[in-house]
């Protein structure tokens, strides 16, 4: 053991981790080098470097109840404590805490699928139920329920959600956060609180009304420090009768003005699941003539763009969209789709693409991305895995994902600043006029650039921190703010959010300070420091 | 890094060892379901699985790209490959796979094969 938490003297962590090994077993209390080790954030940006946030030690409770005995040991000692479900969290910080020294609760012990409801559409998990697990646990029962999954099938459906994540299915499925419904917590001294319908004794619908009565507060416990999640409920989408997919696109740089806007009013109506973004001529960055007119790396004007698409023959822009629904019904939603586009969008084409009972057959379902209906899969790790695109391979990424609006004029704007913001740091650019954004959340769009980062280099992972920190910056002097980051830089973005002289931090600090008041939950997650702690805030 | 290197050259150079003891079958069935549980969704076959694609790249026909398809993998080099991890692929705790699983899914990857 090579750390102790700050501000606690050897022999109280001592008396703890003994303590703990009471409650949850000596197999279950993790202490040595390399055990901790294993829950340093595989991908961290700062590996090995002074700035890499690292625990002490790890705990891994079977139980509410142990998690409560542990949260009254951790009172007694002030020993900072930081609980991870899966800690599949990475690109945004993996398992690794945001205050070194702090013992990570490892809740993947936690792992039951409390229900299923295939007739009313819900579910409540455990922490360490992954979407693998959530998927299997549906198919084995021939449950006629989707879920909606995040690239990374392995994450935790609390985690995920607790911090913010997105998927790929219907609308309102997508942002997970507002699809949970109903949680339970252990807050700070170990008091065991139920949300929404579940603080009623004898509900049957926690997992389906999500208020109960009086202040939500359900708010407090994701991107934050107030209490550990222990089981949580999710509202599933019923399996559709069937799918067909169809895409549109649009000739010149301009059109993605009334592309979006059309895509948005049918999707906020309900007519698609998520549209797809993308420029068809992003395959033509390779080409002498990209070449020459991106020469310096300037971005050519609107014009020149139009021209070297219209002289490669390919639209600017294609959209992709799924249907899910009865048969007849998508087909006409497409068809639908197809007529008022044409009317709307000048320059519009279509693509008629394929129609599918479901399930999909395997070979179909991954064509289009299986996450598109509900399969959890980890085919977005061939983002840093060795590839012909990337022949190294590299340890990780790191996720820049800033929020803008749903409009083209945000777009094309987004890709003008943000590619000079990259040009003013000597930087390539990451962002430039192929940049298309997520469509994970229902109502705004979100931009995600992907960096690598690589464990034996520390000058370039110190060189991608000064860059990250830049961006957040520039960004947020348009308005664009992080959605989530990892814990490097999570004082930072959260100061970001700085309205009414940081006036939403304050509040959180203040409830913080009752809530908790010896600080000792997950300090410093999402720029929320504990009083005895704020001055260290980066 | 400078071990991972090591190891990793051990891999791609692996003389004939002697054979394995030939491993319980509920051990293997056990390997099995914890390695299509573990590894699969990252080392199964066909597209959408990185692991895969990774070790194509790698060893370039050279060495199976699936890792149900290899000999040379016993406990020890998967251990340290779960519990160290390699470039995308993280380390795993022992809260997700035990000593005693890792062993299983050696022996299932040594399994007597035609």
């Amino acid at each position: 053991m090579s750390l102790i938490p700050q501000g606690v003297s050897p022999a109280d962590f001592a008396a703890a981790l003994a303590s703990f090994t009471t409650v949850v077993g000596a197999d279950w209390v993790f202490t040595s080098d390399d055990d901790v080790g294993l829950y340093r954030d595989a991908y961290s940006p700062a590996w090995d470097e002074p700035q890499e946030r690292r625990p002490s030690a790890a705990l891994a409770p079977a139980s509410v109840e142990e998690v409560q005995a542990i949260m009254r040991i951790a009172n007694q000692y002030r020993i900072p404590v930081y609980p991870i479900s899966t800690g599949k969290n990475l690109g945004y910080g993996g398992s690794a805490p945001t205050l070194t020294g702090a013992v990570v609760i490892d809740l993947k012990r936690m792992n039951r699928v409390i229900a299923v409801d295939d007739k009313r559409h819900f579910a409540i998990v455990e922490p360490g139920v992954s979407y693998f697990d959530l998927y299997a646990h549906i198919q084995e029962r021939g449950l006629k329920v989707w879920i909606d999954v995040p690239g990374p099938g392995w994450g935790s459906p609390v985690g995920n959600a607790l911090d913010h994540g997105l998927g790929d299915t219907w609308g309102i499925y997508r942002n997970h956060f507002s699809a949970h419904c109903g949680m339970e917590v252990v807050l700070a001294d170990g008091t065991l609180m139920r949300t929404g319908m579940g603080a009623l004794p004898g509900s049957d619908t926690w997992a389906e009304y999500p208020y109960g009565v009086g202040a939500s507060v359900d708010g407090l416990f994701a991107q934050s420090n107030f209490g550990i999640v222990t089981k949580m409920g999710f509202w599933l989408m019923p399996q559709p009768e069937a799918w067909c997919t169809g895409a549109i696109t649009v000739p010149k740089r301009a059109d993605i003005g009334p592309l979006i806007d059309f895509v948005n009013e049918i999707e906020h109506q309900g007519h698609c699941g998520e549209p797809f973004y993308s420029s068809p001529l992003a395959a033509e960055q390779g080409s002498p003539e990209w070449q020459a007119l991106n020469a310096g790396g300037v971005f050519p004007s609107e014009e020149a763009l139009d021209a070297f698409g219209a002289a490669k023959g390919k639209p600017w822009w294609h959209v992709r969209l799924h249907f899910y629904g009865p048969a007849e019904v998508v087909r006409a939603q497409w068809a639908a789709v197809k007529r008022m586009a044409a009317a709307r969008i000048p320059g519009a084409a279509f693509e008629d693409g394929e129609f599918s009972p479901t399930p999909l057959p395997p070979a179909l379902a991954q064509k289009y991305d299986p996450v598109h209906f509900g399969i959890p899969t980890l085919g977005t790790f061939a983002l840093t895995a060795r590839s012909d695109r990337n022949p190294n391979g590299s340890d990780g990424h790191l996720f820049f994902s800033p929020v803008i609006p749903k409009s083209g004029a945000a777009l094309l704007r987004f890709q003008r600043v943000m590619h000079q913001a990259f040009r003013d740091m000597g930087e390539p650019p990451r962002i430039g006029p192929f940049t298309t954004p997520n469509t994970w959340m229902f109502h705004s769009f979100v931009v995600v650039v992907v960096f690598l980062v690589n464990r034996a280099d520390k000058a370039v992972n110190q060189r991608l921190r000064k860059v990250f920190a830049q961006l957040i910056t520039v960004a947020a002097q348009h308005g664009w703010g992080e959605y989530r980051t990892g814990p490097l830089f999570q004082d930072a973005v959260a100061a970001t959010y700085s309205f009414g002289d940081h006036a939403l931090m304050r509040f959180q600090e203040k409830l913080k300070d009752a809530a908790d008041p010896n600080g000792i939950i997950a300090a410093g997650r999402y720029g929320l420091w504990p009083k005895h702690l704020r001055e260290q805030r980066a | 890094m400078k071990r991972l290197i090591l190891i990793a050259g051990l891999v791609a150079t692996a003389p004939a060892q002697a054979a394995p003891a030939k491993p319980a079958p509920q051990l293997v069935a056990d390997g099995l379901r914890l390695y299509t549980y573990h590894c699969a969704p990252c080392h199964g076959e066909g597209p959408g699985h990185p692991g895969t694609a990774a070790l194509q790249r790698k060893y370039d026909g050279q060495m199976p790209a699936l890792l149900a398809d290899r000999r040379d993998l016993d406990g020890d080099m998967l251990r340290y490959f779960i519990r160290n991890g390699v470039n995308a692929m993280p380390y795993f705790r022992k809260t997700e796979i035990s000593d005693a699983q890792i062993a299983a899914i050696a022996a299932y990857l040594a399994r007597p094969r035609k």
